[in-house]
């Protein structure tokens, strides 16, 4: 609390009236004095009775005084206006410099107390949107005044003046007879006596009670229009001092904050100019001190074609806010990405005034972002690699186990014949010496395709294992196919098929293992063979001089194969058709034999065929052979 | 009248020995096919008292779509007449679970594996097949 001191009192204007007036009786006395004597001569001389001249003498002496105690009252009406006005000027240049609540509220005490007369004032400040009154600072009260002017809380019957005219929004007058309350410290303080008047004024801003000034008068003080008209006044004047220096405190703060702040900040005009930059503005930009005021905004954010600031906010009204990223250009043409949010401010009549931009750079977010999708990628593409992997291993794996359960299918089957016929013959089942005979024959046929099974399962279990050794030498590719054609010979001859070998006459110098080819060259023939029953089996053998590679290739004339059979062709145990008789012979591994043999000698083998019944072509291709060094 | 067994086998040789078999031993009549519309056929005419159904059938197709004995009997157990004759899957394919998944998903009867060792123990699971079913079937009064 801040205990303003004594100013000027009513008492002292008081006496100085009754000065002025001592002052005027005194003169009227010595006025009388003469008018006696002018009056005895003017008695004398006009024959006029003394006592009607002295009638006239007294009227002329009291008009006299009457007019000098209105002219008196008239001066002190003239004073106290003065020290008003005085006082006027004073709360004016105090409450325009004072620094803090406590340095304006005491100023403006002292302010209101000399310029009023009245001595005895409280304030009360409210806390902040809307919150209680309390008891900010007296002036000539005793320090103890605090405890009796506590306030009650703001609301509809309060009993403390203060609080009251907080409630009401409007100044409160209580005398003794209109309830104002017996304070104990006012019978205790010289010129207030008991029972004082209580004026409460609120402040008011923005429709808000923001502090309540209070003066208390004695008791028989009247409260004069005038006093509250000051009073009122005084109010205005505190409250604005008050609204001023929170803010400058907040102005304070903000530029603080501004300056503090890593955020671009960026104010601009209707014209899109800047009008305020912060530091980090002029950081980021990498422009001088105030070098970017006045500098349009699209020198320095890049805009699409006719979009700029208005554009983003959707016209020179404003109508919304722009959030999102926009590149900024600094002084040096190179760029970085921000993040930003320009708002439009509006006056009180709601037109746009300026245009607020906040934003900052997100270069790392960016990099980051940018390094976090490659990395995604790369780990997609890792873990696309190894679910490739794992699909080939899982593939192998069942590939393992289907070649597994096909070769017991496989094995099963001819032994069921062996077992089958052997107990009807171990049974005597048979109806004759023939049928036992023949009996037999299914046994030993059976049998043998069993060994040739076995055979083909452990050729092809070797290779694959990668335990079959090729003897590769550079060798005449047209041996081996000679081989096989004088092998099926008789087998052709026996389906009456004509065979049409058509072989160079120069040799096939070829990388191969020509027992291997043998095999393979033989097994194609069977097939050919097998599945042809009129026309001729064709065998080429050449090199192709464009690539350089030596091919074989035979092809017949039979039933050739579907689309669906010539993707089985190669499977194990893809034996494409077993509806004829006879013709099961095969194990149904000898294509991926010779695929897996042609493979490790570096060539590729491909059956195709144009439809049933339209032939089929098979085809043998070996590298080219490389120049071996000399040893 | 003999028990009528049809017998569907692409394998030239072991069709011949289940002929063989049930015929000379149980005194089955018995007829061989790998044609699934032959199947169908005697099955809903009436003309078979049970079927046995190889799994690997290379040469049957159903309206052009390859069709192995699951399927074949997948479609005959849907049938309200073939759907009662019995099943008996005979296999080579002997893993371990065949058994179990080939009865699951064909809705067959039973399952014998190749080689078939015993033919007493095959003609005995026959008889069983076909008693089952004759009990099953509610005879008409009297």
């Amino acid at each position: 609390m801040v205990e303003a001191r004594s100013g000027m009192s009513r008492q002292a204007l008081a006496r100085r009236i009754v000065t002025v007036s001592v002052a005027g009786a005194s003169g009227a006395a010595l006025l009388a004095v003469l008018a006696a004597w002018l009056l005895g001569a003017f008695a004398h001389a006009a024959k006029v009775p003394v006592a009607i001249a002295a009638g006239i003498v007294v009227l002329a002496i009291a008009s006299l005084a009457a007019w000098r105690v209105r002219r008196g009252l008239a001066q002190m009406e003239q004073l106290r206006g003065m020290q008003a006005q005085i006082a006027i000027y004073r709360v004016g240049d105090v409450l325009a410099r004072a620094e803090s609540d406590e340095e304006l509220v005491r100023c403006a005490l002292d302010a209101v107390a000399s310029g009023s007369g009245i001595g005895h004032w409280a304030m009360y400040l409210r806390d902040p949107l809307g919150g209680a009154l309390r008891l900010f600072a007296t002036r000539g009260l005793p320090p103890d005044a605090g405890q009796e002017l506590t306030p009650d809380p703001i609301a509809r019957g309060a009993k403390s003046p203060a609080s009251r005219a907080a409630w009401q929004a409007d100044a409160v007058v209580l005398t003794a007879d209109t309830g104002a309350p017996a304070y104990e410290f006012a019978a205790r303080t010289p010129d207030l006596g008991q029972a004082p008047a209580v004026v409460s004024v609120p402040l008011i801003d923005a429709g808000e009670t923001v502090a309540v000034l209070q003066c208390f008068l004695p008791g028989e003080r009247r409260v004069e229009r005038d006093d509250l008209a000051l009073i009122r006044w005084m109010a205005t004047q505190v409250s604005v001092g008050l609204k001023r220096i929170r803010m400058e405190r907040r102005d304070q703060m903000l530029a603080h904050f501004t300056m503090g702040t890593g955020e671009i900040l960026l104010g601009l005009d209707l014209a899109g100019s800047v009008t305020y930059a912060n530091a980090a503005a002029e950081r980021a930009l990498g422009a001088a001190t105030g070098g970017l005021v006045g500098r349009p905004l699209e020198a320095l954010v890049v805009f699409g074609a006719g979009e700029g600031p208005f554009g983003l906010i959707g016209g020179t009204e404003g109508v919304r806010e722009f959030s999102g990223e926009v590149w900024f250009l600094r002084g040096d043409a190179t760029r970085f990405p921000a993040e930003v949010r320009i708002s439009p401010t509006r006056d009180r009549h709601g037109h746009l005034n300026a245009l607020v931009l906040v934003g900052h750079d997100v270069t790392e977010r960016l990099e980051r972002e940018a390094e976090l999708t490659s990395r995604t990628r790369e780990l997609g593409l890792l873990n696309d690699q190894l679910h490739g992997v794992v699909t080939q291993l899982e593939e192998a794996r069942r590939a393992q186990s289907e070649f597994v359960a096909n070769t017991s299918h496989e094995l099963r089957t001819p032994l069921n014949a062996v077992i089958g016929f052997a107990t009807l013959i171990e049974q005597a089942d048979y109806q004759s010496a023939d049928e036992a005979r023949d009996f037999a024959l299914r046994i030993r046929t059976s049998a043998e395709h069993l060994l040739a099974l076995l055979n083909d399962i452990l050729d092809l279990a070797k290779i694959e294992s990668g335990r079959f050794q090729l003897s590769l030498t550079l060798g005449d590719l047209r041996d081996p196919v000679r081989e096989a054609l004088e092998a099926v010979g008789p087998l052709a001859a026996g389906r009456g098929l004509r065979m049409n070998p058509d072989l160079p006459d120069e040799p096939l110098p070829t990388r191969i293992d020509p027992i291997r080819v043998r095999q393979v060259v033989i097994n194609l023939l069977g097939n050919a063979l097998k599945y042809t029953d009129r026309g001729s089996v064709g065998v080429r053998a050449w090199r192709d001089h464009a690539s350089g590679e030596s091919r074989i290739q035979i092809v017949d004339t039979g039933m050739g194969i579907t689309k669906e059979g010539q993707r089985r062709l190669f499977a194990k145990f893809g034996r494409v058709d077993l509806t004829l008789a006879g013709r099961r012979a095969g194990t149904g591994l000898g294509l991926a034999i010779s695929k897996a043999l042609v493979h490790g000698m570096g060539g590729t083998i491909t059956v195709e065929s144009d439809g049933v019944g339209r032939g089929t072509r098979a085809t043998v291709t070996f590298p080219a052979p490389v120049a071996e060094p000399v040893e | 009248m003999p028990i009528r067994i049809l017998v569907v086998e692409d394998d030239p040789m072991n069709a011949k020995l289940f002929q063989l078999i049930l015929a000379r031993k149980a005194g089955y009549q018995v007829e061989v096919t790998e044609s699934p519309a032959l199947v169908f056929e005697r099955a809903r005419s009436g003309a078979v008292d049970l079927i046995i159904m190889d799994v690997s059938l290379s040469n049957s197709e159903i309206d052009g779509e390859a069709v192995d004995g699951l399927e074949i009997s997948r479609r005959l157990k849907r049938d309200p007449v073939a759907g009662r004759i019995p099943i008996l899957l005979a296999t080579a394919h002997a893993m371990k679970g065949s058994r179990e998944s080939f009865l699951r998903s064909s809705g067959a009867d039973d399952y014998i594996s190749k080689p078939i060792v015993s033919a007493d123990d095959l003609i005995a699971r026959i008889q069983a097949l076909i008693e089952k079913r004759e009990n099953a079937v509610p005879r008409p009064p009297g």
